[in-house]
């Protein structure tokens, strides 16, 4: 049986979610928002797959019970950046053995100050026992480091990123889900307070309460997988950072897809932050001969880039970090983006990036989706 | 003043952090070198802790905390704070 993402949905992001916020209350919210977004009954479902860092102890099955769901399939994904395009191809992959017919997948996380700071210091153990103690204070330190070898490689400065970072601020503008809305000036770019430098407070993405949910059938109906690839631990963290598993998988995804980055009508990367999305698309082939400045300058500005205003702008709801780019590219393939729709689009590409296992991220994976 | 680096018996591999199985020929089997110093690669600081990218000489780039000042290219002496590599000039 063919298998189709038949809807897509968000519920909204948060800065400050109120105390009677869970992270199951989030959830369920998109759950019944993309069945609504589907048009499909609640009691059709029968696989269920998750992502979340705050839904603990709970697991898949939990919450299927709290959902009232009887399941056929069923998957947590703990992998962040990399969770959302993982459970869409292990869902897809289900529906086209028989193992379900409809199957759910939500990813989405509540955070208040304390819960943040707990996920970010026990991140794995690695972080537990070599990075905390510094104090690193959470990833922004390392991708400092990161940032700057990028700026040597490339020759680039800081007003360079501020280009993604106020393009993708003017689309979020249009996008009623994103918590950062107001346009952004270069001039208030570069004068933002200094969070580890080189990185300023706009090079980081404001961290949200909120979840995103796509809904699998097998149906022909709907927008297709067109491809995937996934590459993760590709150099043991023993490079510069500079280059994911991408980088070696996107020969393959192109081939699979019968397409290339230019045929690409929506583009969602993992943008945690403006220089890895730059990394993504490097990889990816968008940028011609590796250069990134002239990329940044003559480029960029015409591609339809994390058009939701990406998690720079709209948020990054922990583990719906993972899946915020695979709903907006489906909300953008299936006609639904409202103001920031872009004209009849045909392909997205969607990569998902993460899991810094000690000094940069290690998880990289990428899918071609095809409109109805 | 060191800080201990895990090598593979079986191949002479460096890793840090320690790993179960050498990336590099699959063995399980470790011992530890220390290692006294290294090169300052990158810097930032966060909070008010600055905080560097340290290549060893035995390979591994630790990620250190830098209680001295020092820049890209610095030679810098190793301790270790519980897991943590302490960096100074």
């Amino acid at each position: 049986m063919p298998a189709r993402i038949v809807g897509a949905a968000e519920s909204p992001y948060s800065r400050h979610p109120t105390d009677g916020v869970t992270t199951e209350r989030l959830l369920a919210d998109a759950f019944l928002r993309v069945l609504a977004d589907a048009g499909i009954e609640w009691n059709a479902v029968d696989g269920l797959g998750v992502a979340s860092f705050t839904l603990a102890p709970d697991r898949a099955v939990d919450l299927a019970w709290r959902l009232g769901l009887r399941v056929r399939w069923l998957m947590d994904d703990g992998n962040g950046g990399a969770s959302g395009i993982q459970l869409l191809e292990h869902a897809v992959r289900a529906i086209e053995a028989g193992d379900a017919t409809t199957i759910a997948l939500l990813a989405g996380d509540r955070f208040d100050r304390d819960s943040f700071r707990r996920l970010v210091d026990t991140y794995n153990r690695a972080t537990v026992k070599h990075l905390a103690p510094i104090p690193t204070g959470g990833p922004n330190a390392l991708f400092a480091m990161l940032t700057t070898a990028h700026m040597e490689r490339h020759g680039l400065e800081r007003a360079d990123y501020g280009r993604l970072v106020v393009q993708q601020r003017r689309a979020a503008g249009l996008n009623p889900g994103a918590v950062y809305r107001a346009p952004l000036t270069i001039e208030e770019y570069l004068a933002a307070p200094v969070v580890a430098p080189p990185l300023h407070r706009y090079d980081c993405v404001p961290v949200v309460s909120g979840a995103d949910a796509l809904l699998v059938s097998g149906t022909s109906d709907g927008v297709s997988l067109r491809a995937f690839r996934a590459l993760h631990n590709v150099d043991g963290q023993e490079g510069d950072g500079l280059r994911t598993g991408l980088a070696e998988v996107a020969p393959g995804l192109w081939d699979q897809a019968a397409a290339g980055p230019a045929d690409m009508d929506v583009v969602c990367v993992y943008d945690d932050y403006p220089a890895m999305a730059l990394v993504q698309l490097t990889d990816l082939g968008f940028v011609v001969d590796d250069d990134v400045r002239r990329f940044v300058h003559d480029e960029l500005g015409a591609l339809a880039l994390n058009t939701s205003g990406g998690q720079l702008s709209a948020g990054q709801a922990g583990a719906a970090g993972g899946m915020h780019g695979l709903v907006e590219a489906v909300m953008q393939l299936r006609g639904r983006a409202g103001a920031r729709q872009v004209e009849r689009p045909r392909l997205a590409v969607v990569s998902g990036y993460g899991m810094v296992l000690y000094r940069y991220g290690a998880c990289a994976n990428a899918v071609v989706l095809e409109a109805p | 003043m060191s800080f201990p680096i895990p090598v593979c018996v079986a191949c002479g591999k460096a890793v840090f952090p320690p790993r179960a199985l050498c990336p590099r020929c699959g063995s399980r089997e470790w011992r530890v070198e220390p290692v006294d110093g290294g090169i300052v690669e990158r810097t930032t600081e966060r909070d008010g802790t600055s905080i560097a990218t340290v290549r060893t000489p035995l390979g591994p780039l630790l990620v250190a905390r830098l209680v001295s000042v020092a820049a890209a290219g610095d030679e810098v002496m190793l301790d270790a704070d519980g897991g943590v590599p302490v960096a100074r000039c």
